[in-house]
């Protein structure tokens, strides 16, 4: 009974600290907030998605954070947006390369941080270079020139977005009375593009007068100039088409969303996007002050909402995988703590841990149906997707178990498990949306929810089954004279290794029927297709091992550590290839993290092996 | 729940995804098709437009007729080139049909200098007083009503007052093709 209150009491606690914070009270108090435009549709990288879920990949991008300091993903780019000025003295862009600062003459910096202003002016002086290194092969590039295009291209893309909506920013004046007049505008007062364009005709008559002139020019003829180039140097921004807000207007347009500057250059113009462009000009004009125009611009715009979008501005708001992250942490540390303790206190602490490890569990299995809900496909379609749906197969897994064994190990294989590889797909996230579109040949249902899901299921009670190879082993170091519970451990270990090659084997031979359908052949030695079979294989041999007894428990356990190579390698190693038609994994420097991980794995195995070999010989 | 349990758990659900794409069970979520929403007509905002004489119109006044909502400029050579097709289709229907002529010109002269090269043409098709010519000079509908700043550009407008079409650029509005489809909003 106390146990129970103790369980009930230490979920609310859970609860308090780690999800209410998530809930948006006093959000809205702001003057100007920007709560109401993160569910504002645009097309980005061929997905709808909200404006929150863009402004945040682009800070990652920018960064290296989804949130400042002082300012909210949608706070930032709103800035860019409506205040550039400002928006280009922030010191924005992480440059971690020296090689890099010293070639755009940059100051070192301890937090590493420059703004656009900084980094503008000098790789406009190296453009030249730069030109050449992009026609370059990338092979042929040092690290150093490849971190440095990196950062050009950066900043390409942050002026660009800036520039989105030049049309509707106050960034024309008149300073010759004469030239106010004929253009029936008022000297001192700010123009937007749109605005000062009616008056082009009026404009293009004043500059007629400049022909056949001679000397010095008058001041209503140089601001004539002055105004022409400005209005000519906004209209090359009409390439500016990154902020795809609005919706295809014409039959002809199928399901291509234009920016506000594609919507006039592109003739898309309709009734409806006036509206949408004069809300978006209303933002424009009242972000300094805020207020209700803002508000009533904002709360238009975010009408246009579908629910799916709300539902993902949730998800980003809540971040239930990091908290999912910490809690198993937590679930870990208490674990540890108990081992300290006897009696009461390591009881409480030990249903404490258990009851954050299902806290986690609830809120990671949370994040994939969300996911699932929200991407409308099964949860494994990319390399980040597949490290969370491994790691929350291997929670369940251990949470089962430790429902049945009810002696800490299922609590120890979850936690561990569970972090180890959320700390993994963190290194996954700075590549941009999670969310991204898929390949082609991904783009089936039917095979994601089949094969895909059926392999991830392997590799997961694979890591488990290692897990348990681990505990096993240092189980037998220090009390090898428990045989009863080495026995049970063992028989744990040979059963979820059945499952591991069930479901290995199973998922193979359903990405070979995948394979015939999709590229004409049932196999073709490709590495990933290569790495599920040395996976099964690996399995097979093992558990023939133990039934002709060639393999003792010793044997198998160290087996099962071994397991977790052969996993990490078919899974990560084979992506590092870049070759085969499996190739559409990532293929950056993870190189080192996984030769460090297999070494590890195999000083790990090895050394207690031979340990506890030589220990038994000897007694 | 038993290993056992589970393991024939998840067996059954394998065999129920291949059920579904079987064809003997439906499982919405693994429909890997998104909505096609047919596309809609747009609504016709209800706008005043001052013709070249002066007077205001509403174009509310011109429901139940097919009306071609057209923005030009004179130094514009599709426009230019345009106009006399576009009085010929107005001839072709002169009681179903409106042609609403916009010039988005920043003078009078501008526009009358035009009309005047299309002298004979304008004139004729002026008889069936279908052909109405207005003037946006302060750019406010086209600009800031349907977003026009390419020309010509032309909205096509049902007989319920919805647009239907839009054409960017010059075209030939007397051919058979776009008479047909101009026919088949009768």
């Amino acid at each position: 009974m106390r146990q129970k209150r103790f369980q009930k009491w230490m979920l609310g606690v859970l609860l308090g600290l780690f999800i209410l914070p998530t809930l948006s009270w006093g959000k809205n108090m702001e003057v100007r907030s920007t709560e109401a435009l993160k569910e504002i549709p645009i097309l980005h990288e061929g997905r709808v998605k909200p404006l929150d879920t863009f402004a945040r990949v682009h800070l990652l991008t920018f960064s290296g954070r989804s949130t400042l300091k002082d300012q909210s993903a949608m706070d930032w780019l709103m800035e860019v947006l409506f205040d550039p000025m400002t928006a280009f003295q922030r010191r924005l862009f992480k440059i971690r390369s020296s090689d890099v600062i010293e070639t755009l003459n940059l100051p070192e910096r301890s937090d590493h941080r420059y703004s656009f202003h900084e980094l503008s002016s000098t790789l406009q002086q190296i453009s030249p270079m730069l030109n050449a290194l992009h026609h370059q092969e990338k092979e042929a590039r040092t690290p150093s020139q490849n971190q440095l295009l990196e950062v050009y291209f950066k900043t390409v893309r942050y002026y660009e977005i800036s520039r989105s909506f030049s049309p509707f920013l106050s960034l024309f004046w008149v300073e010759s009375p004469e030239l106010a007049r004929q253009l029936g505008v008022e000297v001192g007062i700010n123009y937007t593009y749109l605005e000062i364009s009616k008056f082009r005709p009026q404009l293009q008559k004043a500059l007629s007068s400049l022909k056949g002139g001679h000397g010095e020019l008058t001041e209503f003829q140089q601001d004539s100039i002055r105004l022409f180039h400005d209005m000519m140097k906004v209209e090359e921004e009409t390439e500016s088409g990154i902020f795809r807000v609005i919706p295809p207007q014409w039959k002809e347009d199928g399901a291509e969303w234009f920016s506000p500057w594609a919507v006039f250059h592109l003739g898309k113009g309709s009734p409806q996007t006036a509206g949408m462009i004069q809300a978006w000009r209303d933002l424009a004009g009242s972000y300094a002050q805020g207020g209700a125009s803002w508000d009533t611009a904002a709360q238009k715009l975010r009408s246009l909402s579908p629910d799916l979008l709300k539902l993902e501005v949730l998800y980003n708001e809540w971040s239930v995988f990091g908290k999912a992250l910490a809690l198993y942490v937590l679930s870990f540390l208490l674990l540890a703590t108990s081992w300290i303790f006897i009696g009461r206190v390591a009881s409480r602490l030990q249903t404490a841990s258990f009851v954050s490890l299902l806290t986690a569990g609830g809120l990671h299995l949370l994040g994939v149906v969300w996911r699932i809900i929200i991407m409308q496909r099964p949860p494994v379609s990319t390399l980040y997707e597949s490290i969370i749906f491994v790691s929350l197969i291997a929670v369940i897994f251990g949470i089962i178990l430790e429902c049945v064994r009810k002696d800490n190990i299922g609590i120890l294989i979850a936690t561990v498990i569970g972090a180890l590889l959320h700390f993994v797909a963190l290194g996954y996230t700075d590549d941009g949306d999670t969310m991204g579109m898929l390949v082609a040949v991904l783009n089936t249902n039917f095979w994601l929810a089949t094969h895909v899901v059926t392999i991830t299921i392997g590799y997961g009670c694979c890591f488990v089954g290692g897990v348990i190879g681990h505990i096993y082993l240092i189980k037998r170091l220090i009390d090898p004279s428990n045989t009863a519970k080495l026995t049970e451990i063992y028989r744990n270990m040979v059963g979820v290794s059945l499952f591991a090659l069930f479901f290995a084997l199973f998922g193979t031979i359903l990405g070979g029927i995948w394979a015939d359908q999709s590229w004409g052949r049932f196999w073709g030695w490709d590495p990933k297709e290569n790495g599920a079979l040395l996976i099964v294989l690996w399995l097979l041999w093992l558990l023939h091992g133990i039934l002709t007894d060639y393999v003792k428990n010793l044997g198998f356990a160290l087996g099962m550590v071994v397991t977790n190579i052969v996993v990490a390698l078919a899974w990560f190693g084979v992506n590092l290839l870049n070759v085969g038609l499996h190739s559409y994994g990532f293929t950056d420097s993870a190189f080192l993290n996984l030769a460090l991980f297999c070494v590890l794995e195999l000083l790990f195995g090895l050394t207690f092996y031979f340990w506890i070999r030589l220990r038994e010989k000897q007694s | 729940m038993t290993i056992r349990a589970l393991l024939f758990s998840l067996l059954g659900l394998v065999i129920l995804l291949g059920l579904h794409y079987a064809g003997v069970v439906t499982l919405p979520f693994l429909e890997n098709h998104q909505e096609e929403v047919e596309w809609q007509p747009h609504e016709m905002p209800s706008v005043e437009i001052q013709r070249l004489n002066g007077e205001a119109l509403n174009l509310d006044g011109l429901k139940g007729k097919i009306i071609l909502l057209n923005f030009w400029v004179s130094n514009c050579a599709p426009c230019i080139e345009e106009f006399p097709s576009l009085l010929a289709l107005a001839q072709k229907f002169p009681k179903d049909l409106v042609l609403v002529a916009v010039s988005t010109d920043g003078s009078r002269q501008a526009i009358e200098k035009f009309l005047q090269g299309h002298g004979s043409s304008y004139q004729t098709a002026q008889k069936n007083q279908n052909v109405i010519l207005a003037w946006d000079q302060t750019l406010k509908l086209s600009q800031d009503h349907f977003n026009v700043m390419r020309f010509p550009e032309t909205f096509i407008v049902s007989r319920e007052f919805k647009i239907v079409k839009k054409v960017v650029g010059a075209s030939e509005w007397d051919s058979p093709e776009m008479t047909d489809f101009i026919r088949k909003l009768f």
